[in-house]
């Protein structure tokens, strides 16, 4: 008996062995992308993650600006990468063509990830993210807590969705095919764009707007120490009128939260549903 | 006698001013019936005099009207200060966007703008596309001093214009918003689209400041027809003249480009076409070119608004595609015709 | 209205253009600027009419300093006629005349008073047939003749004429010093550069000879216009006659070298 379970025990550690040599799970991974970056933040230490890019530290673009600092930052060039020597690069769909086609022709292993625009398809990203870094269960354990929150908003959603609208730098809204759609509706609210049959990040004109009569305006956030004229429109004083007259709320969600589909979409639509409560209270 | 027939074509100039002045009028009522909501006009205009506030009465005071006085006030300013740049050098090719005026008014509106100094205070938004457009004019009048041939003027408003695009574009990427880099076509071409009464509160005082300045000039800008020496003889002060049209001119384009961005051409067309109507008096031309320009700004505004693109198109671009054939025309007509 | 120089000294770049001239100009007359090319005709003109900037020296109108007057006022009582008329805009000719009233125009309305002023001047400059003819289409005397309409409608009391007849035809000269004559006549004082030493001499009632930037020669035509002076200023010879008694001269040379 003692015997046959020593030998069950050594066939067990040689195939182990077998298995972790075969399956390498990739050591120096570098990320191209910020949607990457805050992904793989969520699943990796600095030791694995060996270099993120400088946007996921502005806390106007990275919804984990804070702990960027713990990974180092890299210059997004070319050379830089090389010196890094990663076994994996992630980059995203618009990280420019021109770099991904010489990363796979200089021989180094790259992923994309695309743009998720539902919950399932985060979900889905996040596990097939975490089946090829060689962190499955860690991927598995996210999604099982995003669920879980998910749960939680779905369970605040309000009885009577109000109408809401969002309005982004340059008079653009986000239409149906879009991670914001899916914000708002799973934050309980109905997207007046989609009621206008608008797809993916349409323009909208400032009096379409107005005409649209929404109940909620969702305004791109407003930078203190700068200007440009993409954020002058959203402080347009129609708009201010407009929102004294139908007492529409106006809820300013700093641009962090939807930059990328991830977990941050999960904390946008919670923000959105606290601020509602605050008013209806 | 026949003079006095002659001399009083002032009743062509009269019919003229008129004429545009109605037109104006008409572009104006259009103007606020146009856009991309269909608005009772009758009910718009009910509310607002009866101080009720309501979508309609929104759209109409909020969007529509301080689009349609911009655009008015805009094209007033640029075809004032083409007419009468042209009646200062004595020749037909000065225009504020030609001679880089526009273009340095720009550059010192998007220092002032994206590094933050508008939003602390807010007039010095035009402040900066004054100081900008000041540059420049000066630069042109110093260049233009002792020799005003078309050759010297456009090759000095293709450098001015070079230079000042050049650091508009390095400013806007050092801005430290992400967005302004992307903005260039905006100061390059110009728009009106989104604008709000703030921009015409925060221009209008150097608007009317820099008209009140350019007109004072018009009965000395008749007699510089005759060349300086002439006109000093004829009780002309050349230096208060130069002064006026100088400082008359970069008040009223640097203002206009610091809420518009560069819209360019309509200081050369408007004069030219309306020339023959006045006698080709540059004095008398400048009234004319004022109110010429806000009907052709107008005109054009409307165009951008009506036209089906998905997004709206810059209205600067409208006016180049006028402008710049006419601008060629311009060239080779005046090889055989004017001299100097 | 009378006009004086006193010591004008004028520089350009380093070189004397006027030295240290001094000349009283009468009214009622015809004063004659005459000498070579390049003597400071135009420059002393310049300073005349307050458009020069001199080194020292003093211009007086009615015995006041030029410059204790304002542009505007100057521009009423002295007229200043260029040696190039240029009009840089395609304006009629009417047009251009009236320009003349500026000094005299407060708005632009026009008056009677004005009106008649530029009809008048077009009569004497014998410019009626082209009115209404865009400027820059006419010839050179023809646009001469404007200009000098232009200068007569101001009506002011002192004309300084720089070369107003070089481009005229036989008729039209005479014509041009026979009005310049009626206005001398009338009070005004006619200050007038000159080439055509045969006109100078007939229609001018005092002389003033410029050469090298110096005042030369001063007085009447006999006194001015002698063979020395022409031989030596000028550097040609010069043939004289008299007819109806009138005398006339006549600038020489023979065909093989040396004087007369």
């Amino acid at each position: 008996m003692k015997l046959k379970k020593t030998w069950l025990l050594i066939s067990f550690f040689f195939a182990l062995l077998i298995s972790v040599n075969v399956f390498a799970k990739p050591q120096r991974i570098v990320s191209l992308n910020l949607c990457a970056d805050q992904l793989l933040m969520a699943l990796l230490p600095p030791e694995q993650l060996i270099g993120i890019t400088q946007l996921a530290s502005d806390p106007e673009a990275s919804y984990r600006y804070q702990e960027a600092s713990q990974y180092y930052q890299h210059t997004s060039r070319i050379e830089e990468i090389m010196a890094l020597k990663p076994d994996l690069v992630v980059v995203g769909e618009f990280t420019a063509q021109p770099t991904n086609q010489l990363l796979e022709e200089l021989g180094y292993k790259v992923i994309k990830l695309g743009l998720p625009v539902t919950i399932e398809e985060i979900f889905q990203q996040v596990i097939f993210l975490g089946e090829h870094i060689g962190e499955p269960t860690q991927a598995e354990k996210l999604v099982l807590n995003m669920r879980e929150e998910l749960a939680k908003i779905t369970a605040l959603r309000e009885k009577e969705p109000k109408r809401a609208v969002v309005y982004y730098a340059n008079g653009f809204t986000a239409g149906q095919h879009t991670i914001v759609n899916e914000i708002l509706n799973i934050a309980g609210l109905d997207n007046i764009a989609t009621e206008l049959g608008l797809n993916f990040v349409a323009p909208l004109s400032l009096e379409s707007l107005l005409a649209s009569k929404p109940d909620i305006l969702l305004l791109g956030r407003l930078n203190e120490n700068t200007d440009s004229l993409a954020h002058q429109v959203l402080r347009h004083e129609a708009i201010n009128q407009y929102a004294a007259l139908r007492q529409v709320q106006k809820i300013m969600i700093p641009d962090r939260y939807w930059s990328c589909a991830g977990p941050s979409s999960l904390a946008a639509a919670s923000y959105l549903q606290q601020h509602l409560l605050r008013k209806t209270h | 006698m026949q003079v006095k027939t002659s001399l009083n074509t002032r009743r062509q100039e009269t019919l003229l001013t008129l004429m545009l002045t109605s037109i104006l009028f008409i572009l104006f009522a259009f103007s606020l019936v146009v856009g991309d909501v269909n608005i009772n006009i009758i009910n718009g205009l009910s509310d607002i005099f009866n101080n009720k506030s309501t979508l309609n009465a929104i759209i109409f005071e909020e969007i529509r009207l301080p689009r349609t006085l911009l655009a008015m006030l805009i094209g007033a300013s640029l075809g004032l200060s083409g007419a009468a740049l042209q009646g200062m050098v004595r020749n037909p090719l000065a225009e504020p966007g030609v001679i880089g005026v526009s273009a340095s008014a720009a550059l010192g509106a998007v220092i002032v703008f994206y590094f933050g100094l508008a939003s602390a205070i807010p007039m010095a938004l035009p402040l900066g596309g004054i100081a900008g457009a000041l540059v420049a004019v000066l630069f042109l009048y110093l260049l233009t001093k002792n020799n005003n041939s078309m050759l010297t003027l456009i090759l000095a408003g293709v450098a001015v214009s070079s230079l000042a695009s050049a650091l508009t574009a390095l400013a806007l990427n050092l801005s430290p918003n992400p967005y302004a880099s992307l903005e260039i076509f905006f100061w390059l071409m110009g728009s009106l689209a989104d604008r709000s009464f703030t921009h015409v509160w925060l221009i209008l005082p150097a608007t009317l400041l820099g008209w009140w300045l350019m007109l004072s000039t018009r009965r000395d800008l008749d007699v510089l027809s005759l060349g300086e020496d002439t006109a000093q003889s004829l009780g002309v002060q050349l230096q208060k003249l130069n002064k006026r049209i100088i400082l008359g001119a970069a008040l009223a384009v640097g203002a206009a480009v610091s809420v518009s961005g560069g819209i360019g051409f309509v200081g050369l067309v408007v004069p030219h076409l309306l020339r023959r109507y006045v006698g080709y008096q540059p004095g008398r031309l400048l009234l004319s070119s004022a109110l010429g320009g806000a009907v052709l700004l107008l005109a054009a505004d409307i165009t951008v608004r009506l036209l089906p693109t998905q997004q709206e198109l810059k209205i600067g671009v409208l006016t180049a595609l006028l402008g710049a054939p006419f601008f060629l025309h311009l060239i080779l007509k005046s090889k055989r015709e004017w001299a100097s | 209205m009378s006009l004086a120089a006193s010591s004008i000294n004028v520089n350009l770049s380093g070189n004397v253009i006027l030295k240290d001239i001094s000349v009283e100009f009468p009214t009622g007359k015809i004063i004659g600027l005459i000498g070579p090319n390049g003597a400071g005709k135009s420059t002393l003109m310049r300073v005349l009419a307050g458009l020069q900037m001199i080194e020292s020296g003093q211009i007086s109108l009615n015995h006041q300093p030029l410059n204790t007057f304002s542009r505007q006022a100057l521009a009423k009582e002295i007229t200043y006629l260029p040696q190039t008329g240029e009009c840089h805009w395609p304006m009629t000719v009417e047009r251009v005349v009236m320009l003349g009233r500026h000094p005299h125009l407060n708005t632009h309305r026009l008056d009677d008073v004005n009106i008649q002023a530029v009809e008048q001047a077009i009569k004497e400059a014998d410019i009626e047939h082209l009115i209404g003819r865009p400027v820059n289409e006419l010839s050179g005397g023809e646009r001469a003749r404007v200009m000098l309409a232009r200068a007569l409608a101001t009506q002011s009391n002192i004309l300084l004429a720089d070369e107003p007849i070089v481009s005229l035809d036989p008729r039209h000269q005479i014509e041009v010093m026979v009005l310049l004559q009626t206005l001398a006549q009338k009070g005004k004082t006619v200050i007038v550069v000159l080439h055509e030493l045969h006109l100078a001499m007939r229609y001018c009632q005092q002389l003033i000879l410029l050469d090298k930037g110096q005042k030369v020669s001063e007085g009447t035509s006999a006194d001015v216009l002698t063979e020395a002076n022409l031989q030596e200023i000028y550097g040609v010879g010069a043939l004289f006659g008299e007819h109806q008694g009138n005398k006339w001269v006549l600038p020489w040379l023979d065909n093989k070298k040396g004087k007369v």
